[in-house]
This record gives C-alpha cells, structure tokens and sequence, in this order.
C-alpha cells in the first residue's frame, strides 16, 4: 500500500539509523509507486488529449499528419461556431440523439429493473435467466446490431414491414431510414435496444443493496406498494439513478457509431450529429484541425454539462 | 601467456567469424517480405489471390502477404500509417488518391524504377497515367481500368414489350412500364446520402452528358463553378422523379453501394429490371440471377453519350526496405500473368486490347471510349471526396423531402463557391 509523502518523511524521520540516501529514496518511494500509473494515464489519455486540442488550433491536411500544420489560432473554433449548420447539428445530437434516449433509458431501465427485482423470479429460481437474457443486446457488437435492425426495418424484405403489412396496419412498407418522419425514431430504437441493458443491470444492483427490512418495516406500517416506491426505494436509488444519467449522456452525446452506421447522417443531412460532423470534416474534407475543433468543443459541452449536474444535484451536500 | 593470449584471440576472431557467417547465411537465405493492402470486398478478389500465391510460388526469395482493408478506412490508414514510418509496401490506390498522396510525399516516387524496369510495353502503355503524375513525376501505376454500363434483364424487357433505353428521357420512360406494381421496378440505384453513395456517378453522367461539370477551369489554375442551377435542379429533378413515378423503390434512399443486395440481388430476383453496374458488380449480379442479364450504354444527354474512366492503381510506401522487390511485384500485378486469374480489366492498354469481352458485357466495351476520368475535378482545388459528398448529401436531402431542387441546388452552388474562394487563398 502506497504511503502519502508526509507519512513517509515522518517514518524516515523517527527511523533511527537512516542515512541521507536511505532518506531520500524513502520520500521518493511514493512517487515511484505511483509513476508507472501516472505514465500510463500520460501515455494513452492526456497525451492524445493535448494532442487533439494541439491539432485545433492548426491548419492541417490528413495526408500532412506527419508534419507540423499552420497554426491559425482560434481560426477553426470561429469556422465551426458561424457555421449555418452548428446549430442545427447540435440540436440534433442533443435532444434527438442524446435527451430522447437517455430519457427512455432511465424511464425503461427502472421499470425493468423493478419488474425483475421482484420476488417471483427468485422463488421460482429463474433470475439468472431473467438477467442473462437481458444482457443479450448488451454483448451483441453495435455493428452487428445495427445491421439485424436495418434488416428488420428494411421496407420491401424486413420482419418489422411485413409483419405490418401482413397485420393489416399499412399497405405498403415503411422505409423506416429514408423518410425524415421516421428516421429519428428507428436510430433510437437501435440505440436504446443495444443500451438499455446496462442501465438495468446497473439499476437491479442498486435495488438489491437495498436492506428488505426497510419495505418490510414500510409495509408493517401500512405504506403501499406505490409510496414503498416512491418515499423509500427511489431516494435510495437516487445517486446511482444520477451516475448513470450522466455517464448515459456523455457517452451519448459523444457517439459515433449508431448513427454513422445506420444513416450515415441522413437521408441528406437530417440525422448529422456532431460526432458524424466531426469525422466528415477530418476524413472526407481531410481537415483534421477543423475535425479536432469539433471534437475539442464537444469535450467542452461534456464537461460544463458534467460540472452544472453535479453542482444541481450535490449542492446541498 | 603471450601465447595463451594469441591462442585465445584466435579462437574468438574463430567464433566471430563462424557466428559471421551463420548470421550470413541466414540472412541470404531469409526470403524478402513485402505486404501488398488492397481494398476490394473479399468476395470479389479470389482471382487476386490466385494472383498471389501464384507469385509466392514462383518467387520463393519474395514473398507476398496480401492484406485487405475496407475501402473507406483505406486512405485515412494511410495517411495516419506512413508519416509514423508503417505501412504496407505495396499499396492499392483508387485513381483519384494518387496525387493527394504523392503531394503529401505518401507515396514513392516511381520514376527510376520505372526508367530502369519499365512495366509491360512502358508507362505510356497505360490509361489515365495523368492521375498517376503530379508535376511530371511518376507516382503511381495504373493497373485496372473500369467504367459503368447499363446492366438489365433482357427478359423484362422483351416481356414488357420495351426497347433498350437509349437516352435518359427513354430511361424513364422505360422503367415506368417495366414497374408492374407487384414489386417489379423499372430502374434501381444507390440513392443513399453518404459520402461514398453511388448516386455521385449517376449525378455526374447526367450533368456531363447534359454538357456541364461541377466545376471548371476557366483559364489555367483558375476554377470556377461549371453548373447553373437551372442543371442542377433538373438533374436532381430526373433522379427523384423515379421515386415520385414510384418507379424506383424508395427504400433505395437509404442504399449506398452499388452491390447492395437490394440492387444486386434485386436484379437476379427480377424486383429490378434496370440498373447500372460496374465490370465487377455486374459478374457478382450474373451469379446471382438464374436469367441472364446483358449490358448496355450509359443513356446519352442533349449532349453526349459519357462515362467516368474509373480504377485502380499500385503505389510504393515511402518507407519500404526493399523498394526493388516491390517493384518487381508491382510489374507482375500489371502484367498478363495477373490478369489471367484477376477478373479485372487491365490498365495497360494493349493488354486491354487484347481482352476477350463476354457478349453480356458488350456494355462497357462500347462505353470504354467514351468514357473519361475524374482529372477535371482532381485538378481543381476542391477535394474530390468534399464534392462527392456535398452532391450525394444533396441529393439525399432531395429524394427524403428535406428540401426541394432549388433549395438543395442553392446550397451545392454556395458550398462549392465558397470551396472554390477557400481553395485560393
């Protein structure tokens, strides 16, 4: 176990027959135990980091990654800022892409989660079938669930249409990704599908730790089942319910791979996010330090978006 | 001990030199290894395999180890590859990369090699080496050729009582009578809105056709934009009439690709009757489809009857350790022995000369002429992957309602002058 330098230095202090190297390498020790770690957080997450807001302030060409681009200042951060499209891009990663879906994912995830807290599934042994099954969407690759739901969705040969129009419902089927009207709702559907399994997962933990004598002692003072929900279970769930928000938003807010995989940002550009954005700058325009800017402002959005929640929600603490 | 000393001198110089030698021989014996990157789907490289081993075989002191990549990841791997000093030794080039590589110093220069081991009959033997050169100097080698053609069911279109569409008018005159309402469609095409979609060809056959381009050179080094709105528009107009005639099925606004079982397999099912292929596509769609399928021209404009002389290329890495092995393997990828499994056409055009046609594939030897490459926008100082993707994006918006023409038409037009003014200062 690591020690803090002033532990240290007072052990070194009361050691008898210390000598100064022996002192020395004593108050070094800590550093050098936590160095390997701090060269690897160097290493693979603060260096690509200041990396990226380097490329920002740069003119550069993706063929030209090699070399030292031309440094323009805040140049790219005012190209992205007045573009006509930024504003619509944002909205859309925001609210379609990320306060849609995390919403349904919260509100689904508890209801699931309370379902398969309840008792029967243990009395009747089934609830770690219950809970491997739901992890099934969890462990599918995104690419491959992405792919079966473009297939279930597609217009002349998928499940979803023809069970449609075998139902009677519709005439004709739906091209679920290449009508504005239902582009959105068919992106979220894949992406909560393929998310929502942690949300439970996480969810049902956090209602397990709950000691049962509190809804028994609830129960034998007559709470219903409802306020037993509401007065009792939720308050408790309440800093697990916030962690899970925010790291759902950031994450969201952040992700490529739905969209780019079923839409591409479209039909034309109705479903461009600003992840998508990013990349068709860096890799279709080649302009990796506009690309870099893009990627610098949603690292910034993230973080007053991370620092505003918790001030909300710890402030009174 | 002076003589010990001598003794034990000799015995190590002994042991250097046996150790010497070992590694020597080991060395001599280790064959060169060299990665060749290419980028065409699995399912259509079987022959280049067959390429492949072949050399191995032959070539037991040059070894090749062929890797694939997928096509849109290919050239932002490069670019992020060889700068760090890595990279494949030979690598795969669509004909419109190569001078964006070669200005980045990507790719080898080739010209030496080529002046003391020209490849086939010589470098003047080969199509399109224009989009090979950048300031006379050569960087790449041209090494299969390809244009589109119309691809079609022959018995649709007998049945339909319809004839071979020869313009763009007939085109659509023709896929409404082919459209039985019953999930048979006269024409199909990748419509989708990504970068890489295939309506970017079938957008510039219509407008080169109808006489103009995105852009132009209006004097040398000084571009300016080709197209008006009024060609825009009707462009953007004719291809979204076949999903306003329901004569295209609509969820084609969602398909980029031009092998996309949708239009591929729909050709072999009869759910399409019409469409237009690459050489490639259209052998993959004939052993698919238990009918036979032939090919035919691209519909000609008011102007004339044009195509996009597409293909590949071969690059050397900047960072090889045996640029003449690569070389020697670059010659044989362009020669004859290549081609007798590579189901390709060649680049080198008395080997393309020499090429027996199927009848079924009379299509692209009839547009093989007329075909033309894409130096009029590689030479401009808009990115060709930037205007493929405004155009498809467009278009997209177009087909899915987001804007009319004339809205879609105004932002290409605004986005491409404000390209244009970028790329001068």
């Amino acid at each position: 176990m690591a020690q803090s330098p002033d532990m240290a230095a007072d052990a070194v202090a009361s050691a008898p027959a210390a000598g100064p190297a022996q002192a020395w390498a004593a108050r070094l020790e800590p550093y050098a135990l936590v160095m390997p770690a701090m060269a690897v957080l160097a290493l693979f997450f603060a260096g690509p980091a200041l990396y990226n807001i380097a490329l920002a302030f740069q003119e550069l060409s993706l063929f030209d990654l090699g070399r030292e681009g031309k440094w323009v200042g805040l140049d790219n951060f005012a190209a992205v800022l007045s573009d006509p499209d930024t504003g619509r891009v944002l909205f859309n990663t925001a609210v379609p892409l990320t306060l849609v879906t995390v919403l349904a994912r919260l509100v689904l995830g508890l209801g699931l989660a309370l379902l398969l807290n309840a008792t029967v599934f243990r009395r009747w042994r089934l609830g770690w079938l219950v809970r491997s099954l739901l992890l099934v969407p969890w462990v599918t690759p995104p690419v491959v669930a992405v792919a079966a739901w473009k297939w279930l969705l597609d217009a002349r040969y998928g499940v979803v249409n023809q069970l449609l129009v075998g139902s009677g419902l519709i005439e004709q089927g739906i091209p679920f990704l290449a009508k504005t009207s239902t582009v959105w709702g068919a992106v979220q559907t894949m992406l909560i599908w393929r998310e929502l399994p942690f949300v439970v997962v996480t969810f049902l933990a956090a209602l397990q730790s709950i000691p049962s004598e509190l809804r028994e002692a609830a129960r034998m003072d007559g709470a219903s089942t409802f306020r037993i929900q509401k007065d009792i279970v939720l308050p408790l769930l309440r800093p697990v319910i916030a962690v899970v928000a925010m790291l759902t938003t950031i994450w969201t807010f952040n992700n490529f791979v739905y969209v780019w995989l079923a839409t591409r940002g479209g039909p034309g550009d109705y479903t461009q996010v600003l992840a998508t954005q990013m990349y068709m700058t860096s890799f279709v325009d080649y302009q990796v330090g506009a690309g870099a800017a893009i990627g610098v402002v949603m690292s910034l959005i993230m973080f007053v978006f991370a620092l505003a929640y918790f001030f909300l929600l710890f402030r009174d603490r | 001990m002076k003589h010990l000393l001598s003794k034990r001198s000799a015995l190590k110089s002994l042991l250097i030199a046996l150790l010497a030698s070992q590694v020597g021989a080991a060395s001599a014996q280790e064959p060169v290894q060299l990665v060749f990157r290419q980028f065409d789907p699995p399912t259509e490289i079987a022959g280049l395999v067959a390429a492949v081993d072949a050399w191995n075989a032959s070539h037991p002191d040059i070894q090749v180890k062929l890797e694939t990549l997928a096509g849109g990841d290919t050239l932002a791997q490069l670019a992020r590859e060889v700068p760090a000093g890595a990279g494949p030794d030979i690598q795969q080039m669509a004909f419109v990369w190569t001078r964006d590589l070669a200005r980045s110093n990507l790719v080898l220069e080739l010209g030496a090699l080529a002046a003391a081991n020209p490849p086939g009959a010589g470098i003047e033997d080969f199509l399109a080496t224009e989009l090979a050169t950048l300031d006379g100097k050569l960087f790449g080698v041209p090494w299969s050729a390809d244009t589109f053609a119309v691809a079609y069911r022959p018995d649709l279109l007998e049945a339909a009582g319809v004839a071979f569409p020869g313009t763009w008018d007939e085109l659509t005159a023709a896929a409404k009578t082919l459209t039985n309402g019953d999930g048979q469609y006269g024409f199909c095409f990748p419509a989708g809105s990504s970068p890489d979609s295939g309506i970017w060809i079938l957008a510039n056959y219509y407008l080169w056709s109808n006489g103009s381009a995105l852009v132009e050179e209006a004097s040398p080094g000084q571009w300016q934009v080709g197209v008006t709105a009024e060609d825009l528009v009707g462009a953007m107009s004719y291809f979204n009439g076949f999903f306003e005639a329901g004569t295209a099925p609509e969820s084609l606004i969602t398909v980029n690709a031009w092998g996309d079982p949708e239009i591929l397999g729909g050709l072999g099912r009869g759910d399409c009757a019409i469409t237009i292929f690459p050489p490639q596509t259209f052998r993959a769609a004939q052993g698919q489809s238990e009918q036979p399928l032939l090919t035919g021209p691209i519909p000609a404009g008011s102007d004339k009857r044009i195509s996009h002389l597409g293909g590949r290329a071969l690059g050397i890495n900047p960072n090889t350790k045996h640029p003449e092995a690569a070389w020697e393997f670059l010659r044989y990828l362009v020669g004859p022995e290549t081609f007798k499994t590579y189901n390709q056409y060649p680049a080198q055009k008395s080997l393309l000369d020499s090429l027996d046609f199927p009848e079924a594939e009379q299509g692209y030897v009839e547009m093989l002429p007329q075909a033309q490459t894409f130096e009029r926008y590689i030479s401009s100082p808009i990115p060709v992957s930037t205007m493929t993707a405004l155009i498809n994006r467009e278009f997209g918006a177009v087909f899915s309602d987001q804007r009319t023409p004339e809205e879609a038409s105004q932002a290409i037009l605004s986005e491409l002058e404000s390209l244009l003014a970028r790329g001068k200062q």
